[in-house]
């Protein structure tokens, strides 16, 4: 029931180029939140720089897309798109470079504060392993939790999606 | 590459690109650049033109592996 109203048409042509242009747009919005979130970290004069809001934009678009897409089914299909393709599974990708962010954030923490606080090479030695194995036990759970859990449960939501569309299928088939 | 049977037909019917972009429901660019051969249309779109044109799928958009329409 339309109460009279047209049907507004849609040219699927132009809908299909304004797709891209909103795609673009996203990308440059990120591209200027993380400018203006390095900008204030590292070069505002500000002591504490209010950066609320581009982490907002930048964690809850992220957020946002992975819900999406998982609740649509479409997550396990781009998994499976890059699988075929590439020589990593996505899922030791993810991994990895959890791993490898955790550990190069640990080795620098534990070479800039072992150098500031040891006043001996002993004492600097011992500082460095010290804060390296604290920051490995610290920051690779972390970054585990923020990197790879999220993807494991869009994952297996999407999985679960996908299976369900198709034993609606396979419902509609049997009819 | 051009698709010619759909000019055909749309002239077969008498109808201008504009007339027939209003009938199939998009714009008068879309319908040039399917001729044109610049745009793939989606399933639907192809349907609706057929319908528009009174032809089948294969009448305007079928063509053999590698050659020219």
């Amino acid at each position: 029931m339309r109460f009279g109203f047209r049907e507004k048409k849609v040219d699927e042509r132009v809908a299909t180029l304004q797709n891209k242009i909103y795609r673009e747009l996203y990308s440059l919005v990120v591209i200027i939140c993380g400018i203006s979130l390095v900008y204030k970290v590292f070069f505002a004069e500000a002591a504490n720089p209010n950066i609320w809001t581009e982490v907002i934009i930048l964690v809850g678009g992220a957020v946002y897309y992975l819900v999406r897409a998982s609740a649509l089914g479409i997550f396990s299909d781009e998994v499976e798109m890059h699988d075929r393709s590439s020589k990593l599974k996505l899922n030791t990708k993810k991994f990895m470079l959890a791993l490898l962010v955790g550990i190069g954030i640990s080795l620098i923490f534990a070479t800039i504060n072992s150098q500031l606080y040891g006043d001996s090479t002993d004492e600097t030695i011992y500082f460095f392993f010290l804060i390296l194995i604290a920051c490995l036990l610290i920051y690779i759970p972390v970054l585990f939790g923020i990197m790879v859990l999220p993807y494991v449960v869009a994952k297996y939501k999407s999985d679960k999606v996908n299976e369900q569309q198709m034993e609606d299928l396979d419902d509609e088939d049997e009819r | 590459m051009k698709n010619k049977k759909l000019k055909m037909a749309r002239v077969e019917h008498d109808l201008s690109q504009q007339e027939l972009a209003k009938k199939v429901g998009v714009s008068r660019q879309t319908i040039g650049l399917i001729e044109l051969g610049k745009y793939n249309p989606t399933l639907q779109l192809c349907l609706s033109i057929c319908w528009a044109l009174d032809k089948s799928l294969d009448d305007l958009f079928w063509q053999d592996k590698g050659s020219e329409q």
